[in-house]
């Protein structure tokens, strides 16, 4: 089982959407809340370009690369969480959002390093 | 209820703050968001019982394995719509107990069809196709009799209900030109 695959496309298409309604929120700089998330127009960009970047690296047989750039960026975004928000007057990052980009990041770790075994699990063809 | 009976607040600020969704609908958007999270859990979970030889991780891995693309996408979108209905379960509960009940079921064999694809491959499509089409043409009803309210969170698991059911239906074909234009075809094919 290609663990990174699964990470890939399942956060890949819900991101995607998740993108796509909080613009239906949130289409400026405002902050409003996504139910419990707080979000603005910078934030759901954000969730859009990790969504489609999962589709395409899922269709390119490149999901392992993926995982291990979301562990990056969502404990970046964790660690930003705890500074005044919004982030740099820009995106909000706290609240709700740091417990989601945590776990995110956690199962990008354990998807893009811990679970990749051997370098021929990327070429699996599923 | 909508948003802005229950805050008071005016129509459009409302309908700003919730993205034109029934405020009952909101939970739905919860579960989606934390759905990946879910998934990916429950894929080590069974990737775990599988190197511990549980009979039906291994069963469930060799299924996921053998499953073309298009097949693994519908399941995505119906563990999806799943989740968003039973997110909806104990809101609609308590105003319109038949509703919620409707959305405990679909949610619980939504469920069900998407880990016995894995389980038991053969079955599975027609299975699938039936709820899904059951589940769209019940919120037409709804809809259409006045029941219950057109809003973006249920036309959006509406179109994810479609397109699982496109996939269910010609699925096959799809893996077929997916096949034939992924990277791993052209590095296959050299």
């Amino acid at each position: 089982m290609n663990l990174a695959r699964i990470y890939a496309i399942a956060f890949g298409v819900v991101y995607t959407l998740v993108g796509i309604l909080g613009f239906f929120v949130a289409p400026t700089l405002a902050v409003h809340n996504l139910v419990i998330f707080p979000v603005n127009a910078p934030h759901n960009l954000v969730h859009l370009v990790a969504g489609l970047a999962g589709i395409g690296f899922f269709l390119s047989n490149r999901a392992v690369a993926y995982c291990r750039g979301m562990a990056v960026v969502f404990a970046i975004f964790v660690v930003a969480g705890f500074f005044p928000q919004p982030f740099l007057g820009l995106v909000p990052l706290g609240g709700a959002d740091i417990a989601l980009h945590a776990a995110t990041a956690i199962l990008a770790l354990v998807a893009g390093w811990i679970y990749v075994s051997s370098p021929k699990s990327e070429r699996v063809a599923y | 209820m909508y948003l802005h009976e229950m805050t008071g607040m005016s129509m459009p600020a409302a309908a700003a703050a919730s993205g034109g969704a029934h405020s009952d609908h909101l939970p739905a958007l919860t579960a989606l968001i934390y759905l990946p999270i879910a998934l990916v859990v429950f894929m080590l979970a069974v990737e775990a019982g599988r190197v511990g030889g549980v009979r039906l991780a291994v069963r469930f891995a060799d299924g996921y394995r053998q499953a073309g693309s298009a097949a693994k996408l519908a399941a995505l979108l119906m563990a999806m719509t799943g989740a968003m209905h039973l997110a909806l379960v104990p809101g609609h509960l308590a105003e319109a107990p038949t509703l919620g009940v409707l959305f405990l079921l679909n949610g619980i064999a939504l469920g069900i069809v998407v880990v016995a694809m894995f389980l038991v491959p053969n079955w599975w499509r027609p299975v699938a196709a039936a709820l899904l089409a059951a589940t769209v043409l019940t919120y037409a009803f709804y809809i259409l009799t006045g029941r219950e309210d057109a809003d973006a969170i249920g036309l959006f698991t509406k179109v994810i209900e479609l397109a699982a059911l496109g996939l269910v239906a010609f699925g096959s074909r799809l893996d077929i030109i997916l096949g034939r234009i992924t990277p791993h075809s052209l590095e296959a094919s050299l």
